[in-house]
C-alpha cells in the first residue's frame, strides 16, 4: 500500500483525518508513530535501570547513545553538556529515527515534511536566544545583534532567519529527494539497485540527523559563548 | 512545497512534549543511572584502594613482626647453641675427671697387683732361691742351709766393727732380753753355739728367746733393744725385688703413682 503517491512531494499532502482546519495527516500519524516509539522504549527501558556494573543490553545501548550525544554536545560546548543534552539528544533521536525507518516498506519519513522540518528549525531559532538570554541575559544577547556596529543588525537577524532556513530545507531536501529517488528507482529496477540505495538512505539519514543536531548545537554555543568570551578577555 | 501550519504549529507541540517526555523517561534516567555507578564504582575503588593500603600496611607489619621473629628464633638458637656448648664442655670436663678417676683407681689397682705380684714374687723367689741355695749348700756341703745360716750369723757377730760390738753391749747391758727370730726352728745345738758366740757381749741372765718367723724366708735376725743384727736371704730377694721393679717399671713407664 502506498500511502505517498510517486507524484506527491510532502505527507502533509496525505489527509488522514480533517475537522474544520484541524487535520490529521500522514506527517502526525508518523511523527506520532516514532514519538511512541522513542518514548515506550524509553520507558520499557529505564524502568528497571541499574546502577551497577552489570546492565541489560538494551540499557547499554541507550547508556551508550546518551553518552555518545552528551560527549558530542561537550566537544562544541565544554560547559554544562547535560543543560543541552534532552534539546540536542531529542532532535537527533527524532531525526535520525525518522530517517533510519525508511526501510521499513510503507513508512514515510516526517521529515521529508518541510512542514515538520521547519516546525524543528524554527524550534531551534527560538531555542538559540532561550539559551543565550538565559545565559547572558536578555540585554547583552541582543546587544550581539548590534557588533561592531548596529549597521550589523539587518545583518545578524538575516543570518538568524537564512540559517534557520538552510536547516530546514537540507533536511527536508535530502530526506524528501531520497524518498523520491527510492520511489522511481523501485520503478524503474525493481531488483538489487534500490537495496543499495536503501543502504546508502541509512547513511544519508544518521548524517542528516547529526548535521541538523550539531549545527543546533553549534547555533546555540555561538549564543551562548560569544557572551562567556568577553567576560574571558 | 506549502507549509500546513496546523501541522506545523502541531509538529512544535509535538516535539515539545517530545522533548519533555524524553528529558523524564531518557536522559535523567539515564544520566542518574551512570552517575550513580560512576558513584559507586568511584567509591569501591576508594574501598579497593583503602582496602590495598590496609593490606599493604598488614603486609609492612607482617614482615617486621616475621622479622622479630626470625631474630628472636635466631637469638634463641644463639643461646641454645651456648647452653649446648657449655653443657658440652661441663659434661666433657666431667667425663674427663671421671675418666681421670677411673684411670686413678685402675692404675692404683695396678700398683696393688704389681705391689702384689712383686711381694708373691719375692716371697715365691725368696723360697725357690732359699730351697735352691739350701738343696746346693747340701748337696756341697755336709750341714744343712740352717747350719750354714747360723754359722754366716755367728761369723758376723765376730767380725762385727767397734760400733756395732759397742752397741750390742750397750743394748744388751739393759735387761729387756735379746730375741733370735730364724726362719727355721733352731736345734739345741745352733742355739748353744749362738749363745756362745753372745757371751762376751752380754750379761748373766740375760734371757734370749728364740722365735720363728716366716717372713725371713731364709735367714736369721737378732733384736737387742730395739737394735737388729741379721742375715737373711730376704737381703737378696730384697735386692732381687729391686731389679724387678726396675725391669717393671720399665715395661710400664708411664704409669703415674709407681
Amino acid at each position: 500500500m502506498e500511502i505517498l503517491s510517486l507524484n506527491q512531494i510532502s505527507p502533509d499532502q496525505v489527509i488522514l483525518w480533517q475537522w474544520g482546519i484541524i487535520r490529521i495527516t500522514a506527517t502526525l500519524m508518523y511523527t506520532w508513530f516514532i514519538m511512541a516509539l522513542l518514548v515506550m522504549g524509553s520507558w520499557l527501558v529505564t524502568r528497571r535501570l541499574s546502577s551497577d556494573v552489570r546492565t541489560t543490553r538494551w540499557q547499554g545501548v541507550l547508556e551508550v547513545v546518551v553518552s555518545t550525544i552528551r560527549n558530542q554536545i561537550k566537544e562544541i560546548n565544554p560547559e554544562d553538556p547535560g543543560h543541552y543534552l534532552a534539546f540536542i539528544g531529542s532532535l537527533f533521536l527524532f531525526v535520525g529515527l525518522s530517517n533510519v525507518l525508511l526501510i521499513v516498506p510503507g513508512y514515510v519519513a516526517p521529515t521529508s515534511s518541510l512542514t515538520t522540518t521547519a516546525a524543528l528549525a524554527v524550534c531551534v531559532f527560538i531555542a538559540v536566544p532561550l539559551y543565550g538570554i538565559t545565559k547572558q541575559g536578555i540585554l547583552s544577547y541582543f546587544k550581539e545583534y548590534f557588533q561592531p556596529t548596529f549597521i550589523f543588525f539587518p545583518f545578524h537577524v538575516m543570518g538568524e532567519v537564512t540559517r534557520t532556513l538552510a536547516l530546514a530545507v537540507r533536511l527536508f531536501g535530502n530526506m524528501m529527494s531520497h524518498d523520491k529517488v527510492i520511489a522511481i528507482l523501485l520503478a524503474v529496477t525493481p531488483l538489487f539497485f534500490p537495496i543499495v540505495m536503501h543502504a546508502l538512505g541509512l547513511l544519508i539519514g544518521l548524517v542528516q540527523a547529526y548535521i541538523f543536531a550539531i549545527l543546533a548545537m553549534v547555533y546555540i554555543a555561538s549564543a551562548t559563548q560569544a557572551h562567556e568570551e568577553k567576560t574571558e578577555k | 512545497m506549502h507549509i500546513d501550519w496546523f501541522v506545523f504549529f502541531a509538529q512544535i507541540v509535538n516535539f515539545l512534549i517530545l522533548v519533555f517526555l524524553l528529558k523524564y523517561l531518557l536522559y535523567g534516567r539515564i544520566i542518574k543511572a551512570m552517575d550513580d555507578r560512576q558513584t559507586k564504582l568511584a567509591s569501591q575503588f576508594d574501598e579497593a584502594q583503602r582496602l590495598r593500603k590496609e593490606a599493604e600496611d598488614a603486609a609492612i607489619a607482617y614482615d617486621k613482626k616475621n622479622q622479630s621473629l626470625e631474630n628472636m628464633v635466631e637469638d634463641m638458637l644463639n643461646k641454645a647453641r651456648e647452653a649446648a656448648e657449655q653443657t658440652r664442655r661441663e659434661l666433657e670436663a666431667q667425663a674427663r675427671q671421671e675418666v681421670d678417676l677411673v684411670q686413678q683407681r685402675w692404675y692404683e689397682t695396678l700398683n696393688l697387683e704389681k705391689k702384689s705380684f712383686l711381694e708373691n714374687l719375692r716371697r715365691r723367689s725368696g723360697a725357690y732361691v732359699y730351697d735352691a741355695v739350701r738343696r746346693i749348700l747340701i748337696d756341697l756341703a755336709d750341714g744343712g742351709l740352717e747350719q750354714r745360716i747360723v754359722t754366716v750369723f755367728m761369723e758376723r757377730i765376730r767380725q762385727a766393727d767397734e760400733g756395732q760390738v759397742s752397741l750390742l753391749r750397750e743394748s744388751a747391758a739393759i735387761e729387756t732380753g735379746i730375741v733370735i727370730r730364724s726362719s727355721f726352728e733352731l736345734s739345741p745345738a745352733q742355739r748353744t753355739l749362738l749363745e756362745e758366740v753372745l757371751a762376751p757381749y752380754t750379761a748373766d741372765g740375760i734371757p734370749i728367746t728364740y722365735e720363728v718367723s716366716p717372713v725371713l724366708v731364709a735367714g736369721i735376725e737378732m733384736m737387742v733393744h730395739g737394735h737388729k743384727f741379721s742375715w737373711s736371704i730376704n737381703d737378696y730377694i730384697d735386692s732381687l725385688q729391686e731389679r724387678f721393679s726396675h725391669m717393671l717399671k720399665e715395661e710400664i713407664p708411664s704409669l703415674p703413682g709407681t
